[in-house]
């Protein structure tokens, strides 16, 4: 079934929750994704996806299918994610602790990572960029959108977009000319 | 070192794209499971008692505040007793109607103030004031300062 067909689903009386339910089953795993590469941890990324789809739940009845059903949720999950983020960073700042340390040690001891060396240095590199550049990072280079879908998503011009991919794709260039 | 490595060359971009994380068994399943439970769990929620308990909050609220201000009044009450001076200069204290109000707790200060006001108003009386009732009033009411100030202007 196609997002349109789940939305008109939804918005017959008494199907609401199937339909969500066969939103949340066609949705969810690529969501899951997009927001672990973002925050890493399996946990943290659990808790996000969650939300993401209480919200979506609530604010569904008033969505105006202005813009594709996936591009909407992938706008929620990112927007949750980069708050989840600002918020570890301001937390971690509170607690006088090395955020940047915080984050490479995360990956160090998750125990759902299992690439080899070159991908973990390549990951801990996107690590290093700042929540919205890595935001637009991944989603350029692992998910391949294109930048008119990107700029939907974070609400931001196609011409900043690319700036900010050419800015986080040479520091990861030289991370990963100085650690591999 | 290698410094030659670039992540767009398709080799590596093939590489660096798979996925290196791994979830829990059967978790897809299972979060599907838990978001159900979460949004079935909202959906109940949203009944009579969930869209009348704020507003039952905000008035017992208003109430407590109400009932806190009236008792701090009835605890630290003002003067019961209190009398006004009439045209002639005798004291007059305030009977008939009028008590009921003075025994309302808070409400007899803000009677009090208003009964004093339209007394006070030079705007209500036709009375002459004569020069030692201004002096009179003057002392119980300008400080020295400014006093000594009207001094130096004249």
């Amino acid at each position: 079934m196609d997002d349109k067909d789940l939305l008109a689903l939804f918005r017959e009386k008494g199907k609401e929750n199937y339909a969500f339910n066969l939103i949340v089953e066609k949705h969810s795993e690529r969501l899951y994704w997009h927001i672990r590469k973002l925050v890493t941890s399996h946990e943290d990324t659990n808790d996000i996806l969650q939300n993401t789809f209480i919200k979506a739940w609530g604010a569904l009845p008033k969505f105006r299918e202005e813009s594709r059903l996936f591009t909407w949720l992938y706008r929620i999950a990112t927007n949750e994610s980069l708050t989840f983020l600002k918020r570890s960073k301001l937390r971690s700042f509170l607690s006088l602790s090395d955020y940047s340390k915080q984050v490479e040690n995360q990956l160090e001891a998750d125990p759902w990572f299992d690439g080899d060396n070159t991908q973990r240095v390549f990951r801990k590199a996107i690590m290093t960029l700042p929540p919205k550049q890595r935001a637009v990072f991944n989603m350029r280079y692992y998910d391949e959108l294109k930048y008119e879908e990107i700029s939907e998503i974070l609400n931001t011009s196609v011409g900043a977009l690319k700036a900010s991919y050419h800015h986080a794709f040479k520091k990861i260039q030289e991370i990963l000319k100085e650690s591999i | 070192m290698r410094t030659n490595f670039n992540i767009e060359e398709p080799a590596n971009k093939k590489h660096l794209q798979e996925n290196p994380y791994k979830v829990p068994n059967g978790y897809f399943n299972s979060v599907r499971v838990d978001i159900s439970d979460k949004i079935s769990a909202q959906t109940q929620k949203t009944g009579f008692w969930t869209v009348a308990k704020p507003q039952l909050g905000l008035v017992s609220l208003f109430a407590f505040v109400f009932l806190f201000a009236y008792t701090i009044f009835h605890i630290f009450p003002t003067d019961s007793n209190f009398s006004l001076r009439d045209k002639s200069g005798s004291a007059t204290t305030i009977i008939g109607s009028n008590i009921e109000y003075v025994e309302e707790g808070f409400l007899k200060s803000t009677f009090v103030d208003f009964f004093y006001s339209s007394i006070d108003s030079l705007t209500t009386t036709n009375e002459q004031i004569t020069e030692d009732e201004l002096i009179d009033y003057l002392s119980e009411n300008v400080d020295l300062i400014t006093l000594s100030y009207l001094d130096v202007q004249d």
